[in-house]
Formats: C-alpha cells, structure tokens, sequence
C-alpha cells in the first residue's frame, strides 16, 4: 500500500468508514513498532506503546485534516505516547537488567551470518543511542531508520528542518567517534546471493538507509 | 534518503533491524466509539454557538452601557470581536499541508490577542472615571471570569486529545480566545474607560484563561 492510498485509507477512516481500520493497522505497524522500539531499546515495550499509538489514532481520527499525510501524522502520535511513557516511568518502579540483557536480543540470524564485529557494532549503536539526548536520538531515528524526509521529521517533532538536520548530525558524529575502533578491525564483506546482506560499519560504499518495510535492498 | 547531505547517516548500521520485521497482531477495530471529521466539525460549532449565546444573554440581562453605540466603543468591541476568530483560527485549523500551525503562529497568536486587548484599553476614548479600588474592580473582574469560565469548559470538553503538538500553547490561545471574549462581553455593559481598571478588571481574565488553557492543553489536551 503505497502513501497515497495509506493517505486515503485514512481519510476514509477519519469520515467514519472502519472497514479500512485493518488496512491502516497492517500498512503502519511494523513502521510504528520499530521506531518505538528504537527509541526505546524494547520490542516489548513496543508492543505495549503500539497498542496505545492506534488507540489514539482512533480517538482522534477526526482531527486527520484532508490533505495531510497519515504517516507523519501517526508518527507524531506515537511520538506523543512516549512522552506520556516517559514522563509516567519517572514515577514508575523500575528494576534495572543486568549488563547486556536490558535490551531485546539482536536478530540472532544476523549473528550467524555477520561477523563479531558487526553484532558489536549494532550495540555499540544501540548503546550510543540510549545516552544521546532525546532530541538527537528522535531526530536522527526519524530521518536514518524511519526513512522519514526532513520537512516530516520537522513536522513531527514540532521543529525548523534545520534544527532537525542539526539534531540528527550531532547524533552522527557522536555515532561515527564511538563506532570509529571498530571499524578499523571491521572485515565485512558482503556474501554473494545472500539473503540478508550484512550491515556495513563506516563503509561509504552502499550501506543503504533503512526502507518502508517490505524493503530487503538495505546493504 | 531524500538530501545527499544525510547519505553518511547509511554508515550507522541498524541495531534493531529485524524489529521492523515483526508480524503485526490481527488489527482490531477499537471498541470506543469516537466522532468522525464531520461529527467534530459539528461540535466545534456548536461550541462556538454556546459560548456566543451565553455571551450575548449574559451581556444583555446585564444590561448594555448607555454609550454602546459611540463609534469609539464599538471600534474597541468590533477590533476584540474579530480578534476571537482569528485566534481561533490560528490555534486549531490545520495549514494546507494538513499539519495544526505552528510554535510560531501561536506565540503571534497570544501576544497579539494581548495586544489588541491592551493596545485599545490603553487609549481609552472619553468616558467615566473610576478609581482603582478593589470595589470598583471586583464586580467587573468576578462577572468577567462567570462570562468567559462557560465558553472555556466547552472548549475544554470539545478540544481535549485534540492537538496534535504544541499543546499547552495551543491551550493557551484557546484560553485567551475565552478570556477576551469575556472582557469584550463585559466592557458592553460597564462604561467605565480608565485604563487600569479596564487592563485589570476586565483584562485580567485573559491572561488567568490563557494560563489554565495552557495547563489543560499539557495535561489533556494532547493526541
């Protein structure tokens, strides 16, 4: 389902047609689940906040101007339930996970396919991306992971696209410093005919930006 | 990537790839009901509907000053008038792209519903003088919030879990939208043109409206 049609889908459901509800909820799950995942660090979490993000796209669907775009629109909501997220974990009793088991395992097929240096790079980035501070972390998800264009990352998180440009290349560079090590001992090649290519370190020779889902072109 | 100057951001594996790969759960329609774009739309005018009857009969049992139809005081009622649908506008119509308007509209949104309050209030024409006194101010003051406190809990009623970002300035304006539409709805009774008493007695509501508005946007008013 491609933006326009996901766009008039929910045009439809914001005039009171639910028969496109299952439509939406299967075009923009995977989408939502991961970026809550990503700024979370949490699949489980995700599943929680995911639940609530389409809960309140309903409550709300009357506010989904014509004309607008659903996806930036839903990414804002979800972006608004982890702000409630956060602000009530403040209060929240939490526990802390020892080292290295607070976050989901990383994709253990990955682990076999790529080498050490690549499953320590994927959390060297998770790492990094817990300590940046919100804003970069938000910005540089939207525009790396989420393939959102900079107008809609401004848009969504209520920002100039220059400050959004800002956000996300400091978050960059922090990055970049942390990952730079490993790149010197990095020895990835990418396999022929392999289903799952592996994720480049540093390599300015293709590694692709994360697609709408569906998408398995990323090197 | 859409501009060439973020293609570095590729170098930066995915550390949560095969997250996005998840299978979602069978959709299921939420149970609550909710209004559709036309059912809101409907709401919001009759929202608008309330609070201007409200306005109107209040102001009129009250009774209107004997110097309404001076062209000095329906200049000062006319300019505060029109400023209510502009604020309004500016705080909840979305833009062409479908997005709410933004920081910046709203914060030129509340400073000039301030100033077109405080700039007419502050050249008074001709007219009684009262001295500031906390007689002469709180018949003015208590009967401006009673004016203006219906108009604000519609639009509390009818605009909660309605904005999409920016919600405590866009509570804001809405607060102050009722605030002023209570200070216009007063100054049609109360002839009194000094300046302070105008600014405090029949002002002070927009910026205590304008402040509750902004605290109900934080905590309810967001999508």
């Amino acid at each position: 389902m491609d933006e326009t049609e996901l766009n008039v889908a929910m045009d439809r459901y914001a005039s009171g047609d639910a028969s496109v509800f299952a439509q939406l909820h299967r075009a923009l799950y995977p989408r939502l689940h991961a970026y809550l995942a990503r700024m979370r660090g949490s699949a489980h979490v995700a599943d929680d906040l995911v639940q609530e993000t389409f809960l309140r796209m309903h409550r709300a669907r009357a506010t989904f101007a014509r004309g607008a775009s659903v996806v930036p629109w839903a990414y804002t909501i979800a972006r608004n339930v982890l702000i409630d997220y956060s602000r009530s974990a403040k209060t929240r009793r939490t526990e802390a996970l020892p080292e290295g088991d607070a976050h989901d395992p990383i994709d253990t097929r990955a682990d076999t396919e790529s080498s050490a240096v690549a499953a320590e790079a994927a959390r060297t980035v998770e790492r990094v991306l817990a300590r940046l501070p919100v804003s970069q972390r938000e910005a540089f998800v939207l525009l790396r992971y989420e393939a959102l264009s900079v107008h809609d990352a401004a848009n969504v998180l209520g920002a100039t696209p220059a400050a959004v440009k800002l956000r996300a290349f400091r978050a960059y560079e922090a990055l970049r410093a942390e990952l730079a090590p490993l790149a010197e001992k990095a020895s990835i090649e990418k396999a022929p005919g392999a289903a799952k290519p592996t994720p480049p370190i540093l390599r300015r020779d293709g590694g692709g930006p994360s697609r709408p889902r569906g998408s398995d072109d990323d090197t | 990537m859409t501009t060439r100057e973020l293609d570095p951001f590729a170098d930066i594996p995915d550390p949560l790839r095969s997250v996005g790969e998840r299978t979602p759960p069978e959709p299921r329609l939420p149970v609550e009901p909710s209004p559709t774009r036309g059912e809101r739309v409907r709401r919001l005018w009759l929202a608008v509907l309330l609070a201007v009857v409200w306005l109107v009969a209040f102001a009129a049992v009250l009774g209107f000053r004997p110097d309404v139809a001076r062209a000095e005081v329906l200049g000062q009622l006319a300019a505060w008038t029109l400023a209510l649908p502009l604020g309004l506008f500016v705080a909840l119509r979305p833009r062409e792209n479908g997005w709410p308007p933004g920081v910046v509209a709203l914060r030129v949104a509340l400073v000039g519903l301030a100033s077109v309050f405080v700039g007419l209030a502050v050249f008074p024409p001709a007219g009684a003088q009262a001295p500031l006194t906390f007689t002469t101010v709180r018949g003015c003051l208590s009967v401006t919030f009673l004016l203006a406190l219906p108009p604000l809990v519609v639009a509390a009623l009818v605009l909660r879990g309605s904005f999409l970002n920016a919600p405590a300035l866009r509570g804001g304006v809405v607060g102050a939208v009722c605030g002023l539409a209570g200070a216009a709805a007063i100054h049609t009774h109360c002839a009194v043109v000094t300046s302070s008493h105008v600014l405090l007695a029949h002002g002070l509501p927009i910026v205590v409206f304008a402040a509750v508005g902004a605290i109900f946007g934080l905590l309810r008013g967001r999508v």
